[in-house]
Order: C-alpha cells, then sequence, then structure tokens
C-alpha cells in the first residue's frame, strides 16, 4: 500500500466555513497548511446548508411573487414550476462557490488532501483517500473542523423510508404534495418558507412553546402566526409521538402539552430538530481527547485538553453558524500560530430567511433582563416609508438597551431585508453603541434600516415616524 | 476632586494656576493635584470664570467632592470682529480659546495655536457605553488599558478598573492564622523595581568600618553652629562628604541608560525614606551646589513631605547616586539594592563606641559600617574601593577638606 508522509505546521480536518476559513488564515501568517476534506470543499454550508436553501428560497419567493403582481398591475398568464431546472440552478450556485474555495485554497498554497481523516497521535493524522491509498501528516498544530450532522430523535418509526434529512429533501427528484416538519428552529422554518411557497401544503412541530425557540420569544411568535396566515400548518408545545409509513405517504401522530393526541398524514417528513456533532471516525479517544456532551470541549482561545490541537464550528458545540465558525477558525489558527484572541461572542448575528426574514443580534429581552435594567422599545415597518411604497410593510424592529448608559444590548427584526439591515445592528452591539448614537447616526432615506435609527429615536423618547 | 487614578480616594491641592475671577477654558490645566505618587494636572471642565476656590492650596479632598466653581462665561469674549469672523470660518468656539492679547484679548495667532491643539490632541479611543460608564462612576480613561480592536476601552474595562479598587478595599483580610494584603500598588511598583535591579545589575557589595570620633565632634560643633537655620543631622552631615566624594569621582556618580554609561556633572543625591505605605526616594537636586545648611534643610522638606504623600513626579526623578541610612534602626551594615539606572548604592550603618586598635592598643571609639552595592557592568571593583576609601578618610578626617 502506498503510504507517504506529508510535514506541515499547521493541518485541519473539515473543508466547511470554519475548516477553510481557518486554512487561508494560516496561509496568510505563513504556515504551511494541509487541509483534508473528505466530500466537497465548503461543507454543511456550501452543499447542503445554507447556500442551496437560499438559491430555493429565491426560486420559491420569486414563484410566490407571481402570485401578488396583478395588484401592481402586472398579469401573468400562466405559471409553472420546472423543479428540475429550480435543481440545477442551485447546483450551479453551488458549483461556483465551491469552485471558489478551491481556488481561494490553491491560490494559498493550502495543500488540499481528499480522504477521510483520523488521528494517530497528537501530532499525526492518517488520511485514507477514496482511491485506498493513505497519507500520514505530520503537524505540529492541528485543528478539527469537521462541523455536524442532523440529530435524530428518539420516536418510533424515525428511520423509515420518507424521513428526509434537509440533504436528502434538497434532492427530491420532484416536489412532494405535503411535508411535515419536525423542529420549528432555523432549519424547520426556512424549509417551510420555501416548499410552502413552492405550494407545498406543509406543517410545522415545534416541542418548545414558540418557533425559533433560542431567538427572542416575539420573533417566533410573529412567525408563528405569519405562518398560520399563510395556510402552514404550526403545532407548538408539540411532541412527535410515532412515524408510521403507510405506502403512499407517512403518519404522524403528535401530542401536545395539553395531552390532545392528533394524527395526520404528509407525503414526507423533514427532520430538523437540531445537529449533532461530527466526532466519530477521528480515533480522539485513541489521542486522549474526551467529549462532553457530545462536544469537543475547548477553552476561550478554542484549545482542547490537548495541548497544540485545536477545535472550532459545530463539531464544539455553542453557536451553530457557519460565520461563528470561521471567526472561531480565524481565531483558532492564530491562537495556534503564536497570537493570543479569545473567542468573542457577544455580537453574533442569526438570519433566517423567511418571507419576511428575520435576524437578531445579541440579547434577548430575556436574557438581557436576568442581568441589567433593560428598556425594550419596537418601531413597526407600517411606518417604514420604503417598507410601504413596495409593499412589504410587515414586521418590527424590537430594540433592547440598558436603562442607565443607554447601552445597545441586542436589535430583534422580523421585516424586509432585515438580514442585511442586521449588519448595522451588529456592528452597534460590537461597538457597545448607544442609543443615542444610533439615533444621530444619519440614515439614508428611503430605506428599510431607517427602522434601526427610528427604534432608537424612540429608546431616547421621541421617535419621530410613530407615536 | 477628579479620579485620576483607578485607586486613587483622594487628592491634595498641589497649586491652583488661576484665582478667582481668573478666565477658564475647557480643556485648560486650572489646578495642580497630588495624589499618591504624583502631582497631576486638572484640566478645567467648562469653559467660563472661576467663581469660588473651594479647596484651597495643601488642602486633603475626597474625590468627587467640589473644589472649585467654575461659572459659564455670560462676559462678551475680548475679540474683535475679524476675529469672530476667522473663528467662525475655522469652526472654533471662541469661548474655548484663552486670549493672550492686551486685556486677554483674543489674537489669530491664539485661534491658531487652538486649532493646531485641537489637531494634535490624541483622543482616547473608548466604546460609548464605556465613556458614559467612567463618566458616572468617576473613573479617568486615559489610566485604563483599552482591550477592544485597537486598543479601544470597552465597558469591561472600565468595570475591571473599578472592580479592581474595591478588590483592593476588601482584600485586606485578616483570617485567623495571617493576613492577606494583596500584591499592588506602591509595593508591587517598589518590588517590580527592586527585582529588575537585582536580577539584571551584577551586584557586589563592598563593606569598610570608618572610625567617626572625629566626625562626631565635628557634627557637635556644626550643630550647634547653625542652631538657628538648620538642624543638622549625622544623615546630613555624611551626605555633605558623599556629595563631595561624588564630585571627586564622577565614574561613581553615573547612570546606565540604554548602552549608555553617562558620568554625570551633578550630583542629584537620591535619599531612601521609609514611609507606611513603602519606601520612596525622593531627589536632592545639583546638591554639590548646596551647602550644609541648605543640604539639611532641603533634606529635611523631602522626608517631611514624601512622609505626607506631597512630593511631585520630578522630585522624584534624576538621582545619580542613592544614600540608604538604617542607623536609626540599630542597623550594623547591610548590603543595599541598586537604585535604578544608578551605579551604585551607599548603606550606612549605626554609629556604635566599639572597641578599636590605634597603634597596638584596643580603644573605645565610635565607628560605623559604610557598605556601597555597584554595578559590575558600569564599573570595576577598584573604583568602588577607591570610593569608599577615600569617604572613609574624609570622615575620619573631617577637618582636612579645610587645608586640602
Amino acid at each position: 500500500m502506498a503510504e507517504n508522509i506529508v510535514e506541515a505546521d499547521l493541518a485541519i480536518i473539515g473543508g466547511g466555513p470554519g475548516g477553510y476559513v481557518a486554512a487561508i488564515r494560516g496561509a496568510q501568517l505563513g504556515a504551511q497548511v494541509v487541509l483534508i476534506e473528505e466530500d466537497q470543499l465548503g461543507g454543511t454550508c456550501l452543499n447542503r446548508g445554507c447556500i442551496p436553501t437560499k438559491a430555493l428560497l429565491e426560486t420559491a419567493h420569486e414563484y410566490q411573487k407571481l402570485d401578488t403582481l396583478a395588484q401592481r398591475g402586472i398579469k401573468v398568464a400562466g405559471k409553472e414550476l420546472d423543479w428540475a431546472q429550480a435543481l440545477a440552478q442551485k447546483d450551479k450556485a453551488v458549483k461556483t462557490l465551491v469552485g471558489g474555495v478551491g481556488y481561494l485554497l490553491q491560490r494559498n498554497q493550502v495543500r488540499v488532501i481528499k480522504g477521510h481523516g483520523q488521528f494517530v497521535d497528537a501530532r499525526t493524522l492518517l488520511c485514507r483517500q477514496s482511491d485506498g491509498s493513505e497519507s500520514k501528516i505530520q503537524a505540529e498544530r492541528i485543528v478539527i473542523a469537521t462541523g455536524s450532522q442532523p440529530k435524530g430523535i428518539p420516536v418510533e418509526g424515525i428511520d423509515g423510508q420518507r424521513v428526509l434529512s434537509s440533504t436528502e429533501l434538497l434532492n427530491l427528484p420532484s416536489l412532494p404534495q405535503s411535508l411535515a416538519i419536525i423542529g420549528g428552529g432555523a432549519i424547520g422554518v426556512e424549509f417551510a418558507s420555501v416548499f410552502h411557497d413552492l405550494g407545498v401544503e406543509v406543517s410545522v412541530i415545534e416541542a418548545l412553546p414558540n418557533l425559533l425557540p433560542t431567538m427572542d420569544a416575539d420573533l417566533g411568535v410573529f412567525l408563528a402566526k405569519k405562518f398560520s396566515k399563510q395556510g402552514i400548518r404550526v403545532e407548538v408545545n408539540t411532541l412527535v409521538q410515532g412515524l408510521r409509513d403507510i405506502g403512499s405517504s407517512e403518519e404522524i401522530r403528535i401530542k401536545n402539552k395539553d395531552g390532545r393526541e392528533q394524527i395526520f398524514q404528509a407525503e414526507y417528513v423533514l427532520l430538523a430538530a437540531g445537529r449533532q456533532a461530527n466526532t466519530a471516525g477521528l480515533n480522539l479517544a485513541g489521542i486522549g481527547l474526551n467529549l462532553a456532551a457530545g462536544v469537543i470541549p475547548v477553552n476561550e482561545y478554542l484549545e482542547t485538553a490537548i495541548n497544540g490541537i485545536y477545535a472550532i464550528g459545530d463539531v464544539i458545540g455553542g453557536i451553530m453558524l457557519a460565520h461563528v465558525a470561521s471567526r472561531e477558525g480565524i481565531v483558532a489558527v492564530e491562537n495556534a500560530l503564536g497570537h493570543k484572541v479569545k473567542a468573542d461572542y457577544r455580537s453574533v448575528p442569526a438570519c433566517i430567511y423567511t418571507h419576511p426574514e428575520i435576524a437578531s443580534v445579541g440579547l434577548t429581552e430575556v436574557e438581557a433582563s436576568k442581568h441589567y435594567e433593560i428598556a425594550v422599545h419596537r418601531f413597526p415597518f407600517q411606518a417604514n416609508g420604503r417598507a410601504v411604497a413596495v409593499d412589504q410593510a410587515e414586521g418590527f424592529v424590537k430594540l433592547v438597551s440598558e436603562q442607565k448608559y443607554g447601552q445597545i444590548l441586542g436589535i430583534h427584526l422580523v421585516g424586509p431585508m432585515v438580514t442585511e439591515l442586521v449588519g448595522e445592528a451588529g456592528l452597534a452591539v460590537a461597538m457597545e453603541s448607544t442609543v443615542e448614537e444610533l439615533a444621530t447616526t444619519i440614515h439614508a432615506h428611503p430605506t428599510f434600516n431607517e427602522a434601526l435609527m427610528e427604534v432608537a429615536h424612540a429608546a431616547i423618547g421621541s421617535p419621530i415616524h410613530n407615536l | 476632586m477628579p479620579k485620576l487614578a483607578a485607586t486613587m480616594e483622594e487628592g491634595i491641592i498641589s497649586c491652583w494656576h488661576k484665582q478667582v475671577g481668573d478666565q477658564v477654558a475647557k480643556g485648560e490645566p486650572i489646578v495642580e493635584v497630588l495624589t499618591g505618587k504624583i502631582n497631576a494636572e486638572v484640566e478645567s471642565p467648562a469653559t467660563g470664570i472661576l467663581e469660588q476656590i473651594i479647596a484651597a492650596d495643601g488642602a486633603l479632598v475626597p474625590v468627587g467632592e467640589a473644589i472649585g466653581v467654575i461659572a459659564e462665561s455670560k462676559v462678551a469674549l475680548q475679540a474683535t470682529p475679524r476675529m469672530k469672523k476667522l473663528a467662525n470660518e475655522l469652526g472654533i468656539d471662541l469661548a474655548a480659546v484663552v486670549g493672550t492679547g492686551p486685556n486677554g484679548r483674543i489674537t489669530e495667532q491664539d485661534l491658531q495655536e487652538h486649532q493646531q491643539e485641537a489637531l494634535n490632541a490624541d483622543p482616547v479611543k473608548a466604546t460609548a457605553t464605556a465613556r458614559k460608564m467612567a463618566a458616572a462612576e468617576g473613573v479617568s480613561l486615559p489610566g485604563i488599558q483599552g482591550s477592544g480592536v485597537s486598543g479601544r476601552i470597552q465597558k469591561t474595562d472600565v468595570q475591571h478598573a473599578l472592580h479592581e479598587e474595591t478588590a483592593e478595599k476588601i482584600s485586606h483580610l485578616v483570617l485567623d492564622d495571617y493576613e492577606v494584603l494583596p500584591l499592588t500598588g506602591m509595593r508591587k511598583m517598589i518590588g517590580d523595581n527592586m527585582a529588575a535591579s537585582a536580577f539584571s545589575a551584577p551586584h557586589v557589595t563592598l563593606t569598610t568600618e570608618v572610625v567617626m570620633d572625629q566626625a562626631v565632634q565635628l557634627r557637635q560643633e556644626l550643630r550647634e553652629k547653625y542652631r538657628n537655620e538648620a538642624k543638622i543631622t549625622f544623615t546630613d552631615f555624611i551626605n555633605a562628604v558623599v556629595i563631595k566624594v561624588l564630585q571627586e569621582m564622577p565614574e561613581v556618580n553615573a547612570t546606565l541608560e540604554g548602552n549608555e554609561i553617562r558620568r554625570w556633572h551633578k550630583v542629584n543625591l537620591a535619599l531612601a525614606v521609609a514611609r507606611k505605605k513603602g519606601l520612596i526616594v525622593p531627589v536632592l537636586k545639583n546638591a554639590g551646589r548646596k551647602s550644609l545648611t541648605e543640604i539639611s534643610q532641603h533634606t529635611a522638606d523631602l522626608v517631611e513631605r514624601a512622609r505626607a504623600d506631597r512630593l511631585t513626579l520630578e522630585e522624584i526623578q534624576g538621582g545619580t547616586f542613592t544614600v540608604s541610612n538604617l542607623g536609626m534602626y540599630d542597623i550594623d551594615g547591610f548590603t543595599p539594592i541598586i537604585n535604578p539606572p544608578q551605579a551604585a548604592i551607599l548603606g550606612v550603618g549605626r554609629i556604635l563606641e566599639r572597641a578599636v586598635v590605634v597603634e597596638h592598643e584596643v580603644m573605645v571609639k565610635p565607628t560605623m559600617v559604610l557598605s556601597i552595592s555597584f554595578d559590575h557592568r558600569i564599573m570595576d571593583g577598584d573604583a568602588a574601593a577607591r570610593f569608599l576609601k577615600r569617604l572613609k578618610y574624609l570622615l575620619e578626617n573631617p577637618y582636612q577638606p579645610v587645608v586640602e
């Protein structure tokens, strides 16, 4: 068997948004970097998550929008969805971006080795390639960035043919008639929005009292109402009791917290009840690296219990978001190469690409009230000029600030393009800005983001366009 | 009384630069305040007239209490219409400019200087929340190390500064078996300095015994003679002789600064002064030009102000040689640690009647042990030995200099 030995300053296991960013940062800092990826570069985010869903969301939204054009005086005759073409557009976007990552890595002289990596010892990795050949990679510093996969739930029938992961759902040859989604978190509600807009009958089942349970409660409440109005069935405080394949569809048995049981049918079931860290097959036990609650524990410099081994992204748990993994990749590599940087999670934006969009950054009202005397202010998009002009006047901006100094602690948004507005909100939180600063910064008119300035005006006691 | 350092609890008004009725501009230094270690200039928080001085020079004032009143200026500004127009064009608030022309009139040069100063000012980088918190809690931002991007001061840094202060207050614990004191502030500063000296300067200590009978007699005579002008102590007397020898031997009156050995023409004699809150070493500047009575008077003043925490930063800087006298504690002799960047330090022991052999006979005479620690990077043993020998000679033959 052919075996060769590769020496590097830095080896990274996993080429997702955490790993590939870490690799580029390492190369920028002058290290010889090896990146091991067993599948496609870009990881879940690029191949199965953020990016392909955004492609399909746009398709779904454009398709759904055709129904609303008549009120603008645009008459559309005939409306037809070519699902195969929609998937092709999605695949093309994914291919472009994956190619872009490969190009960036190549230009940064990162050596990419395709195969499955595992630890031999704390400084050596064994990489098995698909053709059976093996490489040994010796590196002083190693970063584990193996990501996560959809988590199963202990329910009868969960292994059935009609119970799909998001990856499988994205590649169905044709659109289903109906879809039941287990889990009302970010992934669940986005898929609900996409498939509803494409004409699929959708149900969402969430065990906790709100959709988007980790976000500010007002957002989930708003979305549940909106979904119901659109015709999406929303069941909160509800557990799935069992699943059964009845031939042409799946039978789903649910029970809410009042004990009321219901049975309904859907052609497919999407399992979106959280994600679990990919730690199997790395031989972590062999090098004495223990897991805690299913994830790799790290310190605030993202170093594991073993000196020189770092871990980032979904595999360390915490906030499982691509942009968090990327930031962690940079922090870990800088620390691995002699800097001393802490991971700072005070300003992590979260974006949900439903229609209308949802976004937030900083502390929720409940979290903030545990540590501060807070003030909460809202500004509705009904009072925003551009939102009214383009007929998207729904949703609001909610500002949570600290009372004594007016520090902006959290901003929670639902409305048009708010996934873009949250960038400004994130800067305000990261910079420890005060409500006065946000209020006195001139915002362009007419824009959606005037709403941020308006809510800050409300916080200092004088909203101009609201009473 | 502004809070000038995280640990500051009170300050002494060193001197007012302005008198009641004077025009003051925002940002202009108006009063000097002495804190534990240093003298700091306090800037006027507003533009106007100094209406009242509440705390006069020398007053000890807790942080946060009023020391004076500034009335915002309502009087017409002393500026010609041309200056007003120019100020308007340059975007300068005339009220913030101090006029140097006749009757405090603002001149074109005043405007230009004001604008240059505004351009040169290096604003403290801090988040808006950190600024508000600092203002509310009376913490001075310039003293805080920022942990944010590009050193920006964040809320946690201000909280940390506040916390440190409280920690210092509460961590003075008296337990059953021992007492806990934090190694902070003065204690830490002294410790760091001494450790730096002990670990970087190769120390050698030479010791000799000096027969002091003639010195004791001469000092007695001098004390009587100058009794109306000064109280001449043994320390003053010994220091005066040390100063003379240092003037003769600039190789000992030296400092090591970077790669330079500086042999000083002037003698700035540093005097170790023990205090409850920690050792301090005020400097008798240009001591070679001072008479014995002046040495005595100035030393007394420095020591008194050192114990009252009223030395300026300048008064504890610039020493060229240090004397540490532990005679009053009944210490025979000791090996002092050099006060960096100086080349050497003299340790002075007590004067005690001891058995001395004079011409084969044992006699009882007052003697004193002198020890010099020197930095072997700066000089060799022979220089320090010659210094000590000369000092011993002059102390044993104190009438000699008169005829030399």
